[in-house]
Order: C-alpha cells, then sequence, then structure tokens
C-alpha cells in the first residue's frame, strides 16, 4: 500500500485532481482508496469523489494531523487487512500540515506495510499572491510547500504564463528542493507527470 | 526531502503540528430546501450560484479577510447532484455535476471554511445568505443538522495515537 498525499491550501484544486488521478490509476488496473479529511462531520468532498464511483474513506471531524490521528490509523490498519489498495489517495484540509500528517502514519508503516510516497502539495497560481500577502495565512501556505516533494501550480490553464512564473520562482523560493510543475486538472496538463511520482518516488 | 523536525514554538516541549490554523474557522450544515415550483437541472443550478454568491458577500460583510472555500454537495431528482463552490470572487463560482429529473426538493450540505472571523459569525453570516436566496427565490429552508468549527477548540494531539495496539 503506497501512501500520496495531495495536500495544499483551501480550494486549491485537491479534491479536483485526487478524482482525476483516482479514475485514472485505478481505470490503468490498480486498486486504489482515498482518504479524505474534512473540517466538517458531514462531507462535501467525500460525497463528490463518491459520485464518480471511487472507493473513498471519510476522515471527519477534525484535522488529521492533530485531532483525529488515531482515526487515520485505524482507517489504514481497516484498509490493511480488508481491500489492500495499491496506492491510498490522502486528501487533508486546507490547513493540514503535510509533515505532520506523515509523521503520524510514518511509525505505523512496517505493521501496516505501507509505503510512503510523495507529498504532492497544490499552490493555486491565480491565488498564490493573495495568500502569501495575508500575515495570517502566508505561514500556512509557506510551510505546506516546504513539506512537498512535488509543488504542483495548480489551475495553470486560468492564468497567464507571467503569472505562472511568478508562481514557479515563488514556489522554488520557498521549497528549493522539490519538484515543480505545472498542474491543470481541467485540461490534464501535469497529470502524466504526478502520477510518474506516485509510482517512483519512494519517501524515506 | 524537508523533513526538519518541527519548531517548539511554544516552547513547551511538545510538537505543535496544527500551529497554523488559528485564523481559519469553519460552519457546516445540511438542509432540505423545497422550491416554490417543479425546478428542471437550471433551475438547481441558478440556485446553487445564487447561494454562492450570497454566502460569500455575507461572510466578507461580517469582517473576513478570505473566503477560504464555500462549497457545498447538492441531491436532487432522484440521480442528479452538483457541486458548487466559490473561493470568493463572484468570477470563480463553480457548479458542475449530474443532471437529475425535475423536482421542487434539494438537499444541500455546505462547509464554509473562512479566514479571520470566528464560527457562530460564519454561521450568522452563511444564514444570512442562505435566507436572502430564499426569500428572493421563494424556497424554504428546514435545517437538518449545524456544526461549528472553531480553530481556537484544536487541541494540540490530545493523545499520541497508540501504535502498539494497531
Ligand atoms: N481553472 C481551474 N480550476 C480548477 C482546476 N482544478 C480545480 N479547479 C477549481 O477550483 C475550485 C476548488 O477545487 P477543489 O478541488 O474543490 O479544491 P480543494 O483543494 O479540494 O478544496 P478544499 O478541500 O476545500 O481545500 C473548484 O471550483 C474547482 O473546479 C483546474 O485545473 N483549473
Ligand atoms: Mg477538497
Amino acid at each position: 500500500m503506497k501512501i500520496v498525499q495531495i495536500a495544499g491550501y483551501l480550494g486549491s484544486g485537491k479534491t479536483t485532481l485526487v478524482v482525476a488521478l483516482g479514475k485514472e490509476i485505478s481505470g490503468a488496473g490498480f486498486k486504489v482508496a482515498i482518504l479524505v479529511n474534512e473540517v466538517g462531520e458531514v462531507p462535501v468532498d467525500g460525497k463528490v469523489i463518491q459520485e464518480f464511483g471511487l472507493t473513498v474513506k471519510d476522515i471527519g471531524g477534525g484535522c488529521i494531523c492533530c485531532q483525529v490521528a488515531g482515526n487515520l490509523l485505524h482507517t489504514l490498519k481497516a484498509l490493511s487487512m480488508g481491500i489492500k489498495p495499491d496506492f491510498i489517495i490522502i486528501e487533508p484540509t486546507g490547513m493540514a500540515v503535510p509533515n505532520a500528517v506523515r509523521d503520524v502514519m510514518k511509525p505505523a508503516a512496517g505493521k501496516l506495510d505501507l509505503t510512503m510516497g510523495p507529498t504532492i502539495v497544490l499552490l493555486d497560481t491565480g491565488r498564490f499572491e493573495k495568500l502569501l500577502s495575508y500575515e495570517t495565512l502566508k505561514r500556512l501556505v509557506a510551510v505546506q510547500l516546504k513539506d512537498a516533494d512535488v509543488i504542483a501550480l495548480s489551475k495553470v490553464d486560468a492564468v497567464p504564463v507571467e503569472q505562472r512564473a511568478k508562481a514557479e520562482a515563488a514556489a522554488r523560493e520557498i521549497n528549493p528542493a522539490a519538484r515543480v510543475l505545472g498542474l491543470s486538472t481541467f485540461t490534464r496538463e501535469g497529470i502524466p507527470e504526478i502520477i510518474a511520482a506516485m509510482k517512483d518516488m519512494v519517501i524515506a | 526531502m524537508t523533513n526538519e523536525p518541527k519548531q517548539d514554538e511554544a516552547g513547551d516541549g511538545k510538537s505543535h503540528p496544527d500551529h497554523t490554523h488559528e485564523e481559519i474557522n469553519g460552519y457546516c450544515a445540511t438542509y432540505i430546501f423545497k422550491a416554490p415550483r417543479v425546478l428542471d437541472n437550471d433551475g438547481v443550478k441558478d440556485f446553487a450560484r445564487e447561494l454562492m454568491k450570497a454566502i460569500a458577500e455575507a461572510v466578507m460583510r461580517h469582517g473576513a479577510t478570505d473566503v477560504g472555500h464555500i462549497k457545498a454537495h447538492l441531491e436532487y431528482g432522484g440521480e442528479g447532484f452538483l457541486y458548487a463552490d466559490t473561493l470568493g470572487d463572484v468570477s470563480d463560482i463553480m457548479v458542475r455535476g449530474r443532471d437529475g429529473s425535475p423536482t421542487d426538493t434539494i438537499k444541500l450540505v455546505i462547509n464554509t471554511i473562512i479566514v479571520d472571523i470566528e464560527a457562530p459569525q460564519i454561521r450568522d453570516a452563511n444564514e444570512e445568505g442562505v435566507d436572502e436566496v430564499c426569500s428572493k427565490l421563494g424556497f424554504t429552508k428546514e435545517i437538518l443538522r449545524q456544526d461549528l468549527y472553531d480553530a481556537d477548540d484544536h487541541e494540540h494531539l490530545l493523545q499520541a495515537p497508540d501504535y502498539d495496539n494497531l
């Protein structure tokens, strides 16, 4: 069971990407389970993902990087004893700190037969400047980007190329070690690269 | 790659994974709406779009610095569903889904996650927006469930997960 985290600030395009990846990877013959952590106890994303016929487990009512960490582990355990998916795609809330989510899972990797795949963090190319200009948000957005193995500059279909270049420069400044790629789930730009990263990257 | 240890900013020797949540709060609700007449798919989409716009405007009136994300799942007319959302700009209201049969009844779940106002205010703003649209379009609303999410209530890892008993 390989864990891939799709993180990033609120509304950056995570669920839209998760649905596309789920469809594509299961279409290629892999078993995929999607774990969605939402702020609310009654999920919106979980319902949307389910509408596309994908296997989804909701972990609601708190943040998996802190409040409901135990629920995450129990869900992973149930998967390991049940359908044993090839890939488990995790969408945390837009407020989650990706490495905190990873830190919850890592100690259980041996027991639950988990391979830690990449953390893919989305940065909305249309909104990043606004977000980084808010005192209250810039730290969160920067922390999320710092935790990325792959930074996906999202919604590139909706911005001019100069805007995309600015987003890329900001992302590289915050995290010079990450792979950076342009993503439009609408046009499929970047999807093959993300799928390749999911398959190839193993994070120690 | 960038797995540096987290800083112990509170100085109490514990890690604080959620220290960045502070200013983001939320309100989640489940409703049944009744329309004054039977609606086709476009009618349901228009309703969803109006709701997103009215709620986004209301939270800004209540002092939010940013709409984090307002998103809703609508079920209607048998197999019909919509995902409606906005990040705050009228131009980015998105409504997509699968067509259902004509209906006057819509079940809707909303998550309204907003920056820099408290959860009770998000609830008030959300309901203000909902009521505005209902009275404009002649809908009635029934609230089935409401929950508030306040970042201040976040406890830092109340209990470490029990790895031994996995
Ligand atoms: N133009 C454009 N818009 C996109 C793209 N991907 C997602 N969006 C839109 O961005 C908005 C937010 O998308 P979601 O997938 O719900 O974002 P999210 O990150 O899951 O949101 P939260 O779970 O609330 O944090 C929706 O209106 C999507 O339709 C894209 O590739 N291009
Ligand atoms: Mg989502």
